[in-house]
């Protein structure tokens, strides 16, 4: 009752409330149980989905973790010639949109594509005459996903390897532990919080897709999701479906957060004494450069090669004045979600700062469920409340003033934003809460004490503290709404187009030599903030080192 | 200067601070001292402005500063506060660290303020350093230094060398009490460690449960505690079980203690009671016919720290002797009872035993 | 300190989402003349002739483009406020849940009756068909022999065990093709059909139509079911190396002797609440007239649904066929159970 009566506390459950109106809408669908059509799943594919949909999550997860600590630890710990150029290549995939490397490897790696081809025309073989990996299949898609996806473990892991005080290195090495030893026993449980939390956003990513498992036949949650819905025609059991993936991924962020419990004292007090990087020559220098090269090579490289050559045949078809159009919508769209959300993020981290109470916490955890939801159920989750609301609106307004007002929620980029807030705050509260996690209260208090005001405080101390992970945060929102698709399909008002709807609808047409266009320009757009975040993280670390 | 006049702080039903009276004068330095959980840090955070007061009401130069529904902000306190670990602002180096609190005044003055706070911390050449460059008690300096810089009317710390190494501690606590002194400024400094607080503090106040047991000076803490509390928190001692007598004194397994009949105000002869023996009580005798045996020692470079065990009692008491009347354990050798300050409590109802 | 500064984070934010608001209102703000397209067809597939219809007309055409299903059920929620005037889709399963779900209204035009066979549009003059697609079998005519070929039904044969390339299930082509057959053979023996078809598969399904193709080409396999603008794509692509793929397969017109050979259709309808009726229905008359149709045919070599308008050269040379002769509505009715059926075959 109290809590209702604390202004701020008062419009943060609101707000929540709104957030989570989607996933309510979710769940609301057991309402109406579908006996029959839930029979049938059970005793034909069911089974397939949810197998298919965990080995993608773990066999993610695992590949996330395997790419994206390596590179973090070679990166943090080793001096080679070509670190500083691979070190921000390693997070040049987080700009390439998975569904878009699977049609570019598809094109190259299929039966029918160029190496395939080659192999058969210079050595005689025909068909069955030799073995050759299946890019399409559940394998495929836990290699493509994780060649993309390994940027949110490598970003945390980075950090977290780059703090780790070299005493507990040279302690370990007078107590003649062997390397590997101080590797798997040290230093990895050290940074296990931010691995953790790096693969599970990994593991969402994966478990949300739907682009690349539709495009490979991979039958899993999210494409029976759309089965169900589009060709069984039910969307009360397509609801009910997404609410068991809501479960599941409730379920593995309660497990994130308590493997998390012991994070403060991972953090505590300040090491002066950070590890140096080793200086590598000789093979083992080159060793070095190749592992680091491998993925963001095949995961960026490679496909963006691929791209340019397919949009070198079509470009001049595809660049227009409306072309032009599409990279600026892309972008504003982007830009004003990323500002959005981490404005949201930062009242929610705010507020649990000021409040650490159960009601707050559970309030993060259910706002931040929306990032493992396929964007499509997102969209119908916030279509049934706004367009409730807009008839409600266009009811009182007729009824007041004779006119109808419109869809001026539903039919507008409102929804759109709204969508974006509930998919991806969740990956800016990450990152916020990080940092503030950094600011102690007692440096709050220090500074009131020293006579200056709230807003000093905020302007002097919180801003340039915060300053890297809010950057950060905007960043990798501003990626994730440039690739999005789903959300932005259903939900986008009238004319309004972006470059991954245009590449989407080319390759979904079977169009893959001019979706070439517009995907370069998605990955050109993203690299922008890829850069940037590159950049920031370095500062961060020089600023502690 | 500093005055708090019965004040309670609650934490929703929990009051962890209960009825706290206590003075500060100009320049003199207090220390509150208790095990943790007593509520010392609530009522530092409560003068520093972080907290109301629920009850009761705080005065700094004769001006209410907090009462029940009013707590004037921090930063017009003109309070400063030394934190646990230090809250250095990790993004400035150690002259914007130190000039932060001094945003009003004019550059010249400011600049000259940070180098003259440096130098009294002894830290000059450390002026462009960022605070992850220094070591514990560099930082330490540095945070006092900043705390000090625009001249508070009261300085507050909070555990100020609880995360230093033990030897760096009681030198570090001397020097700051000569800084402080240098400066003429009050300060309020919270431990749990009596040896800080006797080496930095002019008064201190023991606290547990929320409850200030004695407001007094180290002296008459250690020799004359107000509460069993007290006497059981600071310094060593033994609670030696005794019983008045018919003749109004006091017998214990040391023999006979005879009491000045005005200390017997509140006893009555044939109670039991406690009596304090603290190490320094004892005193070897070579002549004495009360032998002690050795149970256990502990050198101590000029004394020697004996837990001796009397004939026909059970407990055992303390004694502190100079380092070259050295015996081993189980020998045995006399002691003499000196009572300079008689100490005693009414029994209380579990069965009192040795402490510290 | 931290609620002041929260007061002003939040403060701040109810402005920031007013201010929006009030700007989204007004870009939503409803134009005089205007007619709003929800549509399934991509846009590269429709622009260019709203584009004309707009400068022909002076309507301004308002499009949003997604998936028929999501447009629906944002029909669905938008409700009697909904701006949406057109609904066009690649199919007709999906006109013909739109009217189930009373979110169509009947149009009587003589224009649209005359253009359109009787067959091709609603009975109730609630959808029109705008045009055809054929999903015959495409082969390698060196390992394959036409002799061979006859029907839909003769694939479920031994002989072509680990020879067939056909796409998901999910796919809604597929989801017609088996409705359409359910609708002419019955539950049983379509059930049966689709366990033995799946059987003979080459590999488990994937990719699109194209790949299909592909795979024919690359020897994976000697048939592939697919439609036939997909194949006239190919053969005008800008990759050289799609192109020389496209021409090494075969089109052949199953089931010519009995039921003909399966075709779906696109086409559109115009919403129960469309707030520029008018301009609706002239746009629908608009698809219809000769240039439209023939744009269509050139553009996406999908077949005309008005008589006497010309076919692509590429179209030409696939030949002439026999069409299924099926009332249209019921392919929509069935796509459920024949999506189910394909769930009990085994096909992915």
């Amino acid at each position: 009752m109290r809590a209702l009566l604390d202004p701020l506390q008062g419009a943060l459950l609101i707000l929540g409330a709104i957030l989570s109106l989607p996933v309510v809408v979710i769940f609301a669908s057991w309402i109406a149980p579908q006996t029959e059509l839930w029979q049938h799943l059970l005793s034909t594919v069911l089974q397939d989905y949810v197998i298919n949909s965990l080995l993608l999550a773990c066999g993610v997860g695992i590949g996330t973790l395997l790419i994206g600590s390596t590179i973090a630890y070679i990166i943090s710990r080793y001096d080679f010639p070509g670190r500083t150029l691979l070190h921000w290549f390693a997070l040049l995939p987080l700009a390439m949109p998975a569904y878009i490397i699977a049609y570019t490897y598809t094109g190259v790696l299929d039966f029918s594509g160029p190496i395939q081809t080659t192999l058969r025309d210079s050595f005689g073989w025909g068909y069955g005459d030799y073995y050759f990996p299946d890019i399409r299949s559940l394998w495929g898609a836990i290699i493509i996903m994780s060649l993309v996806l390994y940027p949110y473990v490598y970003m945390l892991a980075r950090t977290a390897f780059s703090e780790q005080p070299a005493s507990l290195l040279q302690v370990s090495q007078m107590m003649g532990i062997s390397k590997f030893k101080y590797i798997t026993q040290v230093s990895l449980p050290l940074a296990r919080p931010a691995l953790f939390t790096g693969t599970a956003l990994a593991m969402m990513e994966a478990l949300a897709d739907y682009g690349t498992v539709q495009y490979f036949g991979v039958a899993t949650f999210t494409t029976g999701i759309f089965r169900t819905w589009f060709g069984l025609g039910n969307g009360l059991a397509a609801a009910q479906l997404s609410s068991l993936l809501c479960t599941f991924v409730l379920i593995v962020l309660l497990f994130e957060k308590w493997s998390r419990r012991h994070i403060k004292y991972y953090h505590q007090g300040q090491h002066h004494n950070l590890q140096k990087r080793k200086k590598l020559t000789g093979t083992r220098a080159l060793s070095a450069f190749v592992l680091c090269l491998v993925a963001p090579l095949l995961g960026f490289i490679v496909p963006t090669f691929q791209l340019l050559y397919w949009a070198g045949i079509t470009y001049t078809k595809n660049v227009d004045a409306q072309f032009i159009t599409l990279v600026f919508n892309s972008f504003c769209l982007a830009l004003a979600a990323a500002l959005i959300i981490v404005i949201l993020s930062l009242l929610f981290a705010y507020t649990r700062r000021i409040k650490n109470n159960k009601l707050n916490n559970s309030l993060g955890q259910t706002v931040s469920l929306g990032y493992a939801i396929p964007g499509t159920v997102i969209a119908v989750g916030v279509l049934v409340p706004l367009s409730w609301a807009d008839n409600l609106v266009n009811m009182l307004s007729e009824h007041w003033f004779n006119n109808s007002v419109g869809l001026i929620f539903s039919g507008t980029l409102f929804a759109l934003l709204f969508a974006y807030s509930i998919r991806f705050l969740s990956v800016a509260s990450h990152n916020i809460e990080a940092g503030l996690s950094r600011i102690t209260p007692s440096m709050d208090n220090a500074a009131r004490s020293l006579g200056a005001s709230p807003a000093r405080v905020l302007k002097q101390i919180h801003v340039p503290l915060l300053k890297t992970s809010v950057l950060s945060a905007a960043l990798l929102v501003f990626v994730d709404v440039l690739k999005e698709l789903p959300a932005t399909l259903i939900l986008r008002p009238f004319n309004f187009n972006t470059l991954a709807v245009r590449s989407f609808e080319l390759a979904s047409d079977e169009r893959l030599v001019d979706a070439a266009t517009p995907a370069l320009a998605i990955v050109l757009v993203g690299l922008i903030p890829v850069v940037l975040i590159t950049h920031a993280i370095d500062k961060t670390i020089k600023g502690k080192s | 200067m500093l005055s708090l006049h019965n004040i309670d702080i609650r934490y929703g039903n929990f009051l962890a601070v209960d009825g706290v009276t206590l003075a500060l004068k100009q320049g003199e330095i207090g220390c509150l001292l208790g095990p943790s959980g007593c509520g010392k840090t609530s009522i530092l955070r409560a003068l520093a402005g972080f907290e109301p007061i629920g009850k009761g009401k705080i005065f700094l130069r004769n001006e209410v500063v907090s009462k029940p529904n009013h707590t004037i902000a921090p930063e017009h306190r003109h309070i400063s506060v030394v934190f646990q670990d230090f809250a250095l602002f990790p993004h400035m180096s150690v002259t914007e660290n130190i000039a932060f609190g001094l945003h009003k005044w004019k550059k010249a003055d400011r600049q000259s303020r940070v180098d003259e706070v440096l130098q009294l911390v002894g830290l000059s050449h450390a002026s462009n350093r960022y605070p992850h460059e220094l070591s514990g008690g560099q930082q330490q300096r540095i945070a006092l230094a900043r705390a000090l810089a625009p001249k508070p009317e009261l300085l507050l710390m909070d555990e100020p060398f609880s995360s230093l190494d033990a030897e760096l501690r009681e030198e570090l606590a001397k020097d700051i009490r000569t800084i402080l002194k240098r400066e003429n400024t009050s300060a309020l400094v919270v431990t749990h460690d009596q040896n800080e607080a006797f080496a930095i503090a002019d008064v201190i106040g023991v606290l547990n449960d929320g409850k200030l047991h004695q407001w007094d000076d180290a002296y008459a803490l250690y020799h004359k505690p107000a509460t069993r509390f007290v006497a059981d928190f600071v310094g060593n001692g033994v609670f030696l079980n005794s019983r008045v007598n018919e003749r109004g004194n006091l017998s214990c397994c040391l023999g006979e203690v005879a009491v000045d009949p005005s200390r017997l105000n509140g006893f009555h002869i044939g109670q039991e009671i406690e009596l304090l023996i603290r190490p320094d009580d004892v005193e070897y005798d070579e002549a004495s016919n009360l032998i002690a045996t050795v149970v256990r020692r502990s050198f101590r470079g000029a004394n020697i720290m004996y837990e001796l065990s009397i004939p026909g009692s059970e407990q055992t008491i303390l004694c502190l002797a100079p380092s070259h009347n050295d015996h081993a354990v189980n020998e045995s050798f006399g002691i003499r009872l000196d009572l300079a300050h008689l100490v005693m409590f009414a029994k209380p109802s579990m069965p009192a035993g040795k402490v510290r | 300190m931290h609620l002041l500064k929260n007061c002003h984070l939040s403060r701040a934010l109810a402005i920031g989402l007013i201010s929006l608001a009030s700007t989204l209102s007004f870009m939503g703000s409803v134009n005089a003349e205007e007619v709003n397209v929800y549509s399934a067809r991509k846009e590269a597939l429709i622009k260019p002739l709203l584009d004309k219809f707009a400068a022909e007309t002076g309507i301004e055409v308002n499009l949003v483009t997604g998936t028929a299903d999501a447009l629906i059920s944002r029909l669905n929620s938008e409700g009697k406020y909904s701006p949406a005037d057109i609904l066009i889709t690649t199919d007709v399963g999906r006109l013909v849940r739109a009217k189930e779900q009373d979110l169509t209204q009947a149009v009587d035009s003589s224009v649209l009756a005359e253009a359109i066979p009787a067959t091709l549009r609603d009975d109730d003059g609630h959808w029109f068909s705008l045009t055809m697609r054929a999903r015959p079998i495409m082969y390698a005519p060196e390992r394959v022999d036409v002799a061979n070929l006859s029907s839909m039904e003769a694939l479920t044969d031994a002989d072509w065990k680990g020879r067939i390339c056909i796409r998901s299930s999910s796919n809604i082509y597929n989801q017609s093709m088996v409705a359409a057959m359910l609708q002419q053979k019955g539950h049983a023996e379509t059930l049966d059909w689709a366990k033995k078809f799946v059987k003979n598969f080459a590999r488990p399904p994937k990719g699109g139509d194209r790949d299909q193709i592909k795979a024919v080409v690359s020897g994976q396999c000697d048939i592939a079911i697919a439609n036939t603008y997909y194949l006239a794509g190919m053969l005008d692509s800008a990759d050289t190396a799609e192109q020389k793929i496209a021409s090494q397969v075969n089109v052949f017109w199953p089931n010519q002797g009995d039921r003909g050979a399966h075709i779906n259709v696109s086409g559109a309808a115009v919403t129960k609440s469309a707030p520029n009726r008018g301009n609706a229905v002239k746009l629908l008359e608009y698809m219809v007239r000769k240039e439209a149709q023939a744009w269509y045919a050139e553009t996406n070599h999908e077949y005309p649904v008005l008589d006497g308008v010309e076919w692509s050269e590429t179209l030409t040379q696939f030949g002439t066929f026999k069409a299924e002769d099926i009332p249209l509505h019921r392919v929509g009715e069935l796509n459920a159970e024949a999506v189910k059926i394909m769930d009990k075959a085994g096909w992915k």
